[in-house]
């Protein structure tokens, strides 16, 4: 039990919201059409908490970053806070 | 009858052939430098390349003929149609075949239009025929981009709106500015060039490549064929946002999308959080109901066949059965226990944002709250003469009395 929880774990880390999002959707579908036991409704149901969560705090607590791309000389590029913005508001 | 024309010289008798040629060796030297404007009809092109057509205003008409060579510089990437009017240079010329004139052309430009708006329909006939607008070529803007490339002046209003925008809507979202010069000698050069470096740099999901509104002049480097090339090899999706609503660039058609202002564009590129947050907690209490929904059946099954076998002895597998659903039933529990973190975290959230209406925040700024017992007092009506209250400072409490009503106000 213990194993699985850590490879769900590590999963959420390489996850998109959209990609967290969809496979919510994909939960509903599937309990929808019925065609689930109920062990496997309550390992979705498991999985539903925590994807609402992840997505949920994936908005909330994101605040918006503004930066700004520079192009060096071996064609590489960096980010760089784009602050010029902030200054001049 | 009489011929009230005696045959006074029967040499002036002409032949066809010959009156038709006078008239060519009268009429041509006079009208070889015409510049001439009407309006385009019958306009066919000739299998030859060729191109015929008839010009002609409200009272007149003329034929017209623009022989290949010309039709190859001045039709190549512009082509006109019925009811077009023009401004053509050519010289008359008498075909006498058919003892008809015609005016040869060898020059043709659209009239009532500047010098930038023949070179955009120019452009956009082009790269049409190209097939660079075509809908197989447009891909889909993801929905939930979480980066997001911007290619346009680092000072403009455009940037200001769009960050304005983003941060109110969606701030769950990285933007990352490629600052270029929107106009002005180089300026197309340097947006097609940034649009290949995000897609060399490759991590951003959307780029929204445009700027605020000006004049023909100032939007034209959106109209610039480079521009147009870069955004269409754009493995990118890329949503065009150039000038005001009533401004249509060549990028606006080859982009995968277009949005009519920067501001707009930015509405289009994110969603609004609260509709995201809503529908998830909708898809999670769907969840909920569906599960809950499911165990409550199991229960029932499981009763009913307990009941149908009461006078047998139960048999094992009921047994397994019903505490297979009880231990479901306890999962519920336990994940339900996390449903509540997330309503809490929820709460929390919402706390926050209600920060700003915090009655504590108003008695800094000066208001006052009359308690009496307690409670909140709304109205004069709520206090009699002699009545004790408390007002509340945010500093602390005085205490008061009544000692009478003002005057209505």
């Amino acid at each position: 039990m213990a194993k699985k929880n850590e490879i769900t774990e590590i999963s959420f880390e390489n996850l998109t919201f959209e990609q967290a999002l969809r496979e919510l959707q994909n939960i509903v579908d599937k309990l929808e059409t019925g065609q689930v036991t109920l062990e496997e409704a309550i390992e979705m149901y498991e999985r539903g908490v925590k994807l609402s969560k992840y997505c949920i705090e994936k908005l909330t607590q994101a605040e918006l970053r503004i930066r700004k791309i520079i192009k060096d000389e071996s064609q590489g590029f960096t980010l760089i806070d784009f602050e010029d913005f902030n200054n001049k508001i | 009858m009489y011929n009230f024309y005696p045959l006074i010289s029967k040499e002036r008798i002409l032949t066809v052939s010959e009156l038709t040629y006078q008239i060519k060796k009268f009429v041509e030297p006079n009208f070889q430098d015409i510049w001439l404007q009407g309006e385009i009809s019958n306009y066919k092109i000739h299998t030859s390349g060729h191109v015929y057509f008839t010009l002609k205003d409200e009272n007149a008409s003329i034929n017209a003929a623009i022989w290949k060579r010309y039709a190859d510089i001045y039709l190549k990437d512009y082509t006109y149609k019925d009811g077009d009017k023009v401004l053509v240079h050519g010289k008359i010329e008498i075909y006498e075949p058919r003892g008809e004139y015609k005016i040869i052309v060898d020059f043709i430009e659209p009239l009532g239009i500047g010098e930038l708006q023949i070179k955009f329909e120019m452009l956009k006939q082009k790269l049409a025929a190209e097939g660079l607008f075509d809908a197989k070529y447009k891909k889909p803007i993801p929905e939930y981009p979480s980066r997001i490339g911007i290619v346009t002046s680092p000072t403009g209003a455009a940037i200001r709106d769009m960050i304005n925008i983003i941060s109110r809507r969606f701030p769950a979202v990285e933007l990352i500015l490629y600052p270029v010069k929107v106009q002005g000698e180089g300026a197309a050069e340097e947006i097609a060039q940034a649009i290949r470096d995000f897609n060399f740099y490759g991590k951003v999901d959307v780029i929204i490549v445009g700027r605020g509104g000006g004049s023909i002049e100032d939007l034209w480097a959106f109209n610039e064929e480079i521009v147009a090339r870069a955004i269409f090899e754009s493995k990118i999706p890329i949503i065009s946002a150039v000038g005001h609503e009533i401004d249509y660039s060549i990028s606006d058609f080859v982009a995968d999308l277009r949005a009519p202002t920067p501001s707009a564009a930015a509405e289009l590129v994110v969603k609004n959080r609260d509709d995201v947050i809503e529908n998830i907690q909708n898809i999670w209490y769907t969840i909920h109901q569906l599960v809950t929904d499911k165990i409550k059946n199991a229960k029932k099954e499981v009763e009913h066949i307990v009941k149908s076998y009461a006078f047998n002895r139960p048999i094992d597998w009921i047994k397994q059965y019903t505490m297979r659903i009880d231990e479901l039933t306890r999962a519920l529990d336990i994940a339900m226990s996390h449903r509540f973190e997330l309503i809490k975290h929820n709460f929390e959230q919402w706390h926050k944002r209600f920060e700003s209406v915090n009655p504590e925040l108003a008695l800094k700024r000066g208001y006052a709250i009359v308690f009496k017992n307690g409670k909140i007092i709304h109205s004069k009506e709520e206090l009699k003469i002699e009545d004790e209250f408390n007002i509340k400072l945010s500093d602390g409490i005085i205490k008061g009395v009544v000692k009478g009503y003002g005057e209505e106000k």
